[in-house]
């Protein structure tokens, strides 16, 4: 009988730690359009600085909460959301941790505003150069998308015309 | 009784705010600046005698500042090109970006960064106490943040455009958010009575 409880105690602790083991190591889900990116870009900055910015519309597609924690990208060491606020005239970045996005929400990553801070570049980068971007959500999504390199026109702010 | 030298206490409050408002304008714009040094990006002394002679405008931030700072020179630039209608104002305007990170901005940094965005730009900058000569004059506030990692932090900065006369004097603060179009349109319209006394 002590016998038997044991068996069934270690069948139970093996399906349960497998089913663990395996959601660790599964293959996170990408490749699937969980976002649509518009307007994505990052901005040209002189050679020698090793940091800039990214912007870019993103929609989820799906029809649930995305909950935006991140991204990572193989030019840039650090990758941070950043909020530039303006408080009594004074501009400061409020770092941003977590982005609920609503079911089928579109959130503007735009200049003076939300954007993506791509921090200590590891390679050069011009403008029409490409940077690949892997976007994390919670519960292990990713999104992988290109950006664009290019020079900021005023067109994203609200500073021209 | 004591009800009327409230009264009048409000009313005389109310007085002074209106008159204060008023002139502050006034006051704002006859404000001479004093002296300071800084450097400039092409190594030389910068200094109340460079703003002397010609209308500046002047931004303060720092090139390890990824957005306000690029978006602000960008929209100079723009600014810049705005003004090419008005040859007269275009020759004798000058764009300076002052940065409050003098530790980080070396003179040949800010030189590659300010001519990137418009090889006419001057970018300045200097010891902190240099620095904030300038900046107690003109009202810009900077708060350096703790650094994030070795050597990495970020500033807190007055996102105010100035605008300086010949005279030194401060002629126009332009608050963010900016745009490039009522830049144009308050300058144009500040040069429009050009004093008639050509030589003073």
């Amino acid at each position: 009988m002590y016998n038997k409880l044991t068996i069934f105690f270690w069948l139970v602790s093996y399906f349960c730690l497998s089913s663990w083991l395996y959601a660790e190591t599964t293959p996170p889900r990408s490749g699937t359009h969980l976002v649509q990116i518009e307007d994505g870009w990052v901005r040209a900055v002189p050679p020698q600085l090793t940091l800039t910015a990214a912007y870019m519309q993103l929609k989820n597609l799906t029809d649930q909460k995305l909950t935006l924690v991140g991204a990572s990208t193989l030019i840039f060491t650090k990758v941070e959301m950043h909020q530039t606020v303006f408080e009594d005239n004074m501009a400061r970045m409020v770092p941003v941790e977590k982005l609920v996005i609503a079911p089928q929400e579109i959130v503007m990553f735009k200049p003076k505003g939300l954007h993506f801070m791509l921090i200590d570049r590891q390679q050069p980068l011009t403008v029409g150069d490409t940077v690949t971007l892997t976007l994390q959500f919670e519960e292990n999504k990713t999104q992988t998308i290109k950006l664009e390199v290019k020079e900021d026109n005023g067109k994203d702010s609200d500073h021209s015309h | 009784m004591k009800f009327k030298v409230i009264i009048f206490g409000l009313v005389l409050g109310l007085i002074l705010i209106g008159i204060s408002y008023t002139l502050w304008p006034v006051l704002v714009k006859t404000k001479q600046l004093t002296d300071f040094k800084l450097t400039q990006h092409q190594g030389s002394a910068f200094t109340l005698a460079h703003l002397k002679g010609k209308w500046s405008f002047i931004f303060f931030g720092y090139t390890h500042c990824p957005d306000i700072c690029p978006v602000t020179l960008t929209l100079l630039r723009e600014v810049k090109q705005k003004l090419a209608p008005y040859p007269k104002y275009l020759a004798d305007t000058q764009y300076i970006f002052i940065s409050v990170d003098g530790q980080r901005d070396t003179p040949e940094k800010l030189a590659e960064y300010v001519n990137y965005f418009d090889p006419q730009f001057i970018g300045a900058s200097g010891t902190e106490p240099q620095i904030n000569v300038l900046t107690r004059q003109l009202g810009i506030v900077y708060i350096r943040q703790p650094e994030v990692t070795t050597g990495q932090y970020f500033i807190d900065h007055s996102a105010t455009i100035v605008l300086i006369n010949p005279q030194g004097e401060i002629a126009a603060q332009f608050r963010a958010p900016h745009t490039v179009a009522t830049i144009v349109e308050r300058y144009t319209k500040i040069r429009q009575p050009e004093p008639v006394k050509e030589s003073s």
